[in-house]
């Protein structure tokens, strides 16, 4: 049986040659809808990250109320105690900023406006003092950050959650219009191979009623079909993941320019990434030409090929 | 060995190709089947191959009735067959000795088994030296016998023949009826042969079925001058 496997894949690779143009035409399609389904994946997965990394800096900042920040005989640890006596406060992720401090940070996410504020001077103190907290348990976000507002100090507490919204809208759209565009292309790409793979069907239609005549079971038929659609779709998988990977490193080291949190390091992906390219290729190769001799096989005629 | 039952076959465009055909042919016969252009012998070999399957009527091969084989079982039952047409039905861009091995791979036959029996196969058809030959560097009687080897193979137990004839010149369509006549007599292959070619008929004197307007008209029945 093996002697018949070799030869059955020797004979597919042989069709995939002599029709290299449709077979040429059936890899650039092919690519072109895995390099798309691809970018939408990973700008999906980069998304998700940037939001859990939102969350995994898990904090909220705590503003004091201008009437506690104001005066220079309230005592940090009071009230850095009543912030982690709230419930779920995690007393561990409690850290003071001063407004000096926080100040300096709101500076740095300006650039060129700097000298501007500058000019403010020290009445730019328009910061009060505040806390960075951190929680225990984030699935009772909301109740908490409703206890921290509730304390007397307490002026506002500034989540990242408007950001992480956002940016979940943001994702359910790619992910939305990504499937469609993908749906799209397999259905193009589906089409092609199956339409070069019954082209070497017609080509091989004397073949394959002597094949019949002589007693081939349909899956030795149908083995240098699918070999050369799973030849066109490793080819197609192979090629469009070295396009991702490399467009996604360029694109990955502007990004970390643009955002803190950086991008999905291509590196723990890497793995998934290829074999998910290779699987999708492999799959639509096989169904493309599973589909397109499926009929031809049915019928138990074509033996004397009139 | 062979039986038709009241066999009809309508094609889908509404042609009656066979009407109400009884025959039965025996282990070790050889049968010629004679009738003019469109009178269902082609038909007739189609439903024995599982081409074409009757409209009613029943038909059993060695004890299998066809109506029973399920679409998985046809491969299988086709293997226990030999088929040779008019046309040679060879692949072009294959060797004598591929196309031959070709039959045999199907059936999952390993590289060894095939090395040693194609050989064996084209000497007994006479083209050990044709065997690195593409195709169309043989002559139509050549690539006949090319068809039958590829028939042989696989050690039937029935041969049908469509015409085998019909494409060569009457030397060497002597030769492959008497090459078939050979197989018959040494091996007991069952062989059904169509052809129109009445001067092979009278020589070689077998079994004659003649098929008109799809019904059986006449049928010399057992051979009973076989050696004359
Ligand atoms: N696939 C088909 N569809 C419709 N009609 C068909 C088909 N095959 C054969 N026929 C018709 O059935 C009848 C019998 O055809 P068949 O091929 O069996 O004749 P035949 O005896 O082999 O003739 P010939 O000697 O010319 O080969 C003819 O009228 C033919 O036109
Ligand atoms: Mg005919």
């Amino acid at each position: 049986m093996f002697n018949n496997f070799k030869y059955l894949v020797r004979e597919g690779l042989r069709n995939a040659w002599s029709n290299r143009l449709m077979t040429l035409a059936s890899v650039g399609v092919l690519v072109c809808c895995l390099v798309l389904m691809g970018s939408a994946v990973l700008v999906s997965v980069n998304i998700s990250h940037a939001m859990t990394w939102l969350k995994g800096e898990n904090v909220v900042m705590v503003f004091l109320k201008d009437a506690v920040s104001g005066s220079d005989s309230y005592s940090v640890d009071d009230v850095a105690n009543q912030i982690k006596s709230v419930d779920n406060v995690d007393p561990n992720n409690v850290e003071f900023v001063p407004k000096e401090e926080g100040f300096n940070a709101l500076m740095s996410r300006f650039d060129k406006g700097l000298e501007i504020i500058d000019a403010l001077g020290d009445t730019a103190n328009i910061l009060p003092d505040a806390f960075r907290v951190g929680f225990k348990d984030q699935s009772r976000y909301d109740a908490t950050v409703e206890q921290l507002k509730n304390l007397d100090v307490v002026y506002t507490v500034r989540e990242n959650r408007e950001y992480a919204k956002r940016l979940e809208g943001i994702r359910k759209t790619v992910t939305v219009v990504g499937v469609w565009i993908v749906g799209l292309l397999l259905v193009v790409s589906l089409f092609i191979i199956t339409n070069t793979v019954k082209l070497t069907m017609y080509v091989r239609k004397l073949e394959i009623s002597i094949m019949k005549s002589v007693g081939a079971t349909d899956w030795f038929i149908r083995m240098p079909f699918l070999v050369e659609g799973v030849t066109i779709g490793l080819a197609a998988g192979i090629i469009s993941f070295a396009l991702v990977a490399y467009i996604y490193s360029s694109a990955a080291s502007a990004i970390s320019q643009v955002m803190s949190a950086g991008a999905y390091p291509l590196s723990a992906i890497i793995l998934q990434l290829l074999l998910a390219f290779l699987g999708c290729g492999i799959a639509s190769g096989a169904m493309g030409s599973l589909v397109s001799i499926g009929k031809y096989l049915k019928d138990d005629g074509g033996v004397s090929g009139e | 060995m062979i039986e038709f039952r009241n066999v009809y076959k309508t094609y889908d465009n509404g042609t009656k190709a066979l009407r109400d055909l009884n025959l039965r042919v025996n282990e070790g016969e050889f049968v010629f089947i004679v009738g003019s252009s469109g009178a269902g012998k082609s038909t007739l070999l189609k439903i024995l191959m599982h081409e074409e399957t009757p409209n009613s009527g029943e038909v059993i091969v060695n004890n299998t009735r066809l109506s029973t084989l399920s679409h998985k079982d046809i491969p299988y039952y086709r293997r226990t067959l030999g088929m040779v047409f008019q046309d040679f039905r060879l692949i072009p861009n294959m060797s004598v000795f591929d196309n031959v091995a070709f039959a045999m791979r199907v059936t999952g036959a390993s590289t060894k088994a095939i090395r040693k029996k194609v050989p064996y196969v084209l000497a007994h058809v006479g083209l050990t030296d044709k065997s690195h030959c593409l195709p169309n560097e043989l002559s139509g009687g050549e690539q006949q016998r090319v068809g039958l080897a590829r028939a042989l193979i696989n050690n039937p137990a029935l041969i049908i023949a469509d015409e085998p004839t019909g494409n060569v010149d009457p030397r060497m369509s002597f030769e492959i009826v008497d090459m078939l006549n050979q197989i018959n007599r040494n091996n007991g292959t069952t062989i059904l042969m169509v052809t129109h070619e009445h001067a092979l008929v009278r020589k070689f004197r077998r079994r004659i079925v003649e098929i008109q307007n799809g019904e059986l008209v006449a049928d010399s029945g057992p051979e009973v001058d076989y050696y004359v």
